[in-house]
């Protein structure tokens, strides 16, 4: 039973923002006007990458555009953003199946590539204790490298980054529960032992359906 | 060595308790170390408001003592009947006014006497400040040096260190001033007071606007050309070197930085007047969005109740007859240095979530919430723009003054309609007027910031209270230890610090009062600590005692 967790992706399953659009809520709330004017101009080119496919370097370019923001603006705009547009935004479908694994027993986990400066107020508004996220590196001041700390989670959740850091809070991937929602889900849902779509995208509805996955909504 | 037992059945003559200081670091002791003996409050009465009254006040209404009024309720009046006595007095004065037959009384009782009155404005007039914060404190120290033990606790300034860079080391270099000149103290006061008459002669009258204006530049020519960069660390320097020359005491020197809003005692926030912060918070809420600072300079705020647990620390040391000569109060060396650049971030982030000026238009507002202040990196005498601006707004102003309806209107006119302009024209003038003064008044604040924000990054050494602190028993090293180690500059700045200053010290701006506690209701009659604040029959004819009998 201690291991027996329900793991709830943020992006789909959760909240209908995707990663970048709390990334370039970040850098277009950068200090300078000059950054957020270059910041701009990024998301301008990452948008078309992760539209193209190639959402792991739409990814690193949208961080890249925090470069030399101060870990106190990472900390208190990352609560603005979750405060003003995720929480408010919650997907009824998922917060209802997070209070009936809740009520079950069950541990939650929340999982994201968001930087974890977004996720853990979510976390906190939804009682969740486990949080999976990305963090920003910084450096000797204090301030965004630009780049994801090291082991990064991809946007596709899954492989041995995940089960490591989940095994770091005592829960193991094989027993547990998933809710996701998109296709990048596809390898979370596939790791554990209990897999069920929400609300899912096309990509993601065709596999539950090859792999009688449980579907809701 | 434990400062409660140091301190326990101790007799201390505390000078400044009406001060922001003085008040919170007596609470302080009265709430945390109840085993001091007794605090004799020297207290200059006015003509309103004797000295007796004054310190009643403060203990019904004061929110510094809220946590004693919380604690004690209507038994407050036992404790302060217990461990407090009010004795009237001027700093100014020789022997700070104490009639010679009451001190001879008093000073036998005395373990010490604690020096914390004094002038805190940047630009005083020389005579005041020198009569303040010089000879106050060596009348002070003569009455110190009246006590058994001559123990002599003088609250100075860090600031002292004057025009230098880099670490400054608690300790006093006699008779050298920041910029290595040798000087004397008497023939410094000699000097200044002497050139003050003849431009007080030459103006026609001390009282004079620009006798005042002279009185402010000689001081403060005198004041740089020492190395201190205005009248107020001058003043105190030149105190401390008075001090530190004299055999006829023990001295012991505290040196706070910034004391800024309380962490936790009396409660988070707590401000008095206005500090150093406060216009500073205030102009990065409004327009201010470049501001004349150093970016990476350290910013060095201490919470005032920090000062008075390292206050505590210093005076038990002096009672134990183990105290250092120099105590520097100050948060440059707390493993995260807080630095201007931060500040104005932290600032800024507050003002995105909304702590923004209520009367102001939804632009505005999205403007002031969007736009973040950031340091200039340049000296408020290089700006530019600021001295433009109000240049500006002045011509703006004079050319509205001279607008004439009937002159500068075609007769086809109506004469109502030309009424009308002229009024609309007038109140523009009027505007403007106010617009440049206050872009006046702000040049003048930043360049009297200017040697601590921009021009000088100090390196406070805070080695002797974190070393004595150290050695404090774990329970009185929480509770009265040096506490800054853990502080989080985020959580102080954002939610202690900019609300406290909010609430506390920016009504002051808008020429407001700063709130007061209910006075409080000891029920039963007399219903309040000023029945019992009568003088004593037993005690000296200037002490009172509080709570004793006529």
């Amino acid at each position: 039973m201690e291991n027996r967790a329900a793991l709830f992706r943020l992006e789909g399953t959760l909240s209908p923002r995707p990663t970048l659009t709390g990334a370039a809520w970040l850098s277009l709330n950068a200090r300078r006007v000059r950054a957020r004017m270059l910041g701009l101009s990024s998301f301008a080119l990452a948008g078309p990458l992760a539209l193209g496919g190639a959402a792991s370097r739409a990814g690193e370019l949208a961080w890249s555009t925090l470069e030399g923001m101060s870990e106190d603006r990472l900390i208190v705009l990352g609560e603005l953003y979750a405060d003003e547009h995720v929480i408010p935004d919650l997907s009824e479908v998922g917060v209802e199946l997070l209070e009936r694994c809740r009520t079950q027993g069950w541990r939650l986990a929340l999982l994201t590539d968001n930087l974890d400066v977004i996720a853990e107020p979510v976390a906190r508004h939804l009682g969740i204790d486990v949080v999976i996220a990305n963090s920003m590196d910084l450096d000797e001041h204090g301030r965004a490298t630009g780049k994801l700390r090291e082991p990064v989670l991809g946007p596709s959740l899954g492989g041995r980054v995940l089960e490591a850091r989940l095994a770091g809070h005592g829960i193991d991937l094989r027993t547990a529960c998933a809710y996701g929602s998109h296709r990048d889900d596809s390898p979370l849902l596939g790791a554990v032992a209990l897999p069920c779509a929400v609300t899912p995208d096309r990509g993601l509805r065709r596999m539950a359906r090859d792999l009688d996955w449980p579907v809701v909504g | 060595m434990t400062i409660r037992a140091s301190l326990e059945g101790r007799h201390l003559l505390v000078t400044g308790f009406t001060g922001f200081l003085g008040k919170v670091w007596v609470a302080f002791l009265l709430d945390r170390v109840p085993e001091i003996g007794k605090i004799t409050l020297l207290v200059r009465s006015r003509r309103e408001e004797s000295a007796v009254e004054r310190v009643r006040a403060i203990f019904e209404r004061s929110p510094a003592l809220r946590p004693l009024r919380e604690k004690h309720g209507a038994g407050l009046i036992d404790l302060v009947r217990d461990k407090i006595e009010v004795l009237a007095g001027d700093a100014r004065e020789p022997l700070m006014g104490i009639d010679p037959a009451v001190l001879s009384q008093l000073a036998p009782r005395l373990d010490a006497v604690v020096h914390c009155a004094g002038l805190t404005d940047f630009s005083p007039d020389p005579i005041q400040a020198i009569d303040i914060n010089v000879c106050g404190a060596l009348h002070a120290a003569d009455v110190a040096s009246r006590t058994p033990d001559k123990r002599f606790i003088h609250v100075s300034t860090c600031f002292v260190a004057g025009e230098t860079d880099g670490e400054v080391p608690e300790r006093v270099d006699a008779g050298v001033s920041p910029n290595g000149t040798r000087f004397d103290v008497d023939a410094e006061m000699l000097a200044v007071r002497s050139a003050c008459a003849t431009i007080n002669e030459r103006e026609g009258g001390p009282k004079r606007f620009a006798a005042r204006r002279g009185r402010v530049d000689l001081g403060t020519k005198r004041a740089q050309a020492l190395g201190w960069p205005n009248l107020y660390t001058y003043s105190k320097g030149l105190a401390e070197q008075a001090l530190v020359v004299r055999d006829d005491i023990q001295l012991t020197l505290i040196r706070p930085s910034i004391v800024e809003c309380a962490r936790s005692f009396p409660f988070p926030g707590w401000n008095e007047g206005l500090n150093t912060s406060g216009p500073i918070v205030w102009m990065c809420r409004g327009y201010a969005w470049k501001v004349p600072m150093r970016a990476d300079n350290t910013f060095d705020v201490i919470p005032v109740d920090t000062v008075a647990r390292g206050m505590t620390v210093a005076v038990a040391d002096a009672l134990a007859d183990r105290a250092e000569p120099v105590y520097q109060l100050a948060s440059g060396e707390v493993p995260e240095r807080f630095t201007f650049d931060r500040a104005l971030d932290l600032t800024a982030l507050k003002v995105r979530r909304g702590y923004v000026p209520t009367a102001v238009s939804p632009l505005e507002r999205a403007l002031l919430t969007h736009l973040d202040s950031t340091a200039l990196d340049q000296g408020a005498d290089r700006s530019v723009l600021l001295p433009a601006a109000a240049k500006a707004t002045r011509w703006l102003r004079d050319t509205f003054r001279r607008f004439d309806g009937e002159k500068h209107l075609p007769a086809s006119v109506a004469k109502e309609d030309r009424d009308r302009w002229h009024s609309k024209i007038q109140d523009a003038s009027m505007k403007m007027n106010k617009t440049s003064r206050l872009l006046e008044s702000i040049e003048a604040l930043w360049k009297s910031y200017q040697p601590f924000i921009h021009d000088h990054d100090y390196r406070f050494s805070t080695r002797v209270i974190r070393e004595r602190s150290a050695e404090l028993p774990e329970q009185e090293r929480v509770e009265l230890g040096w506490d800054l180690d853990d502080l989080c500059w985020r959580t102080y700045w954002m939610d202690i610090e900019v609300p406290g200053l909010d609430k506390w010290s920016l009504p002051l701006l808008a020429g407001k009062e700063a709130p007061e506690d209910d006075p409080v209701d000891l029920g039963g009659d007399p219903p309040s600590v000023a029945a019992a604040l009568l003088p004593a029959s037993s005690a000296p004819s200037h002490v009172h005692d509080i709570g004793g009998a006529e």
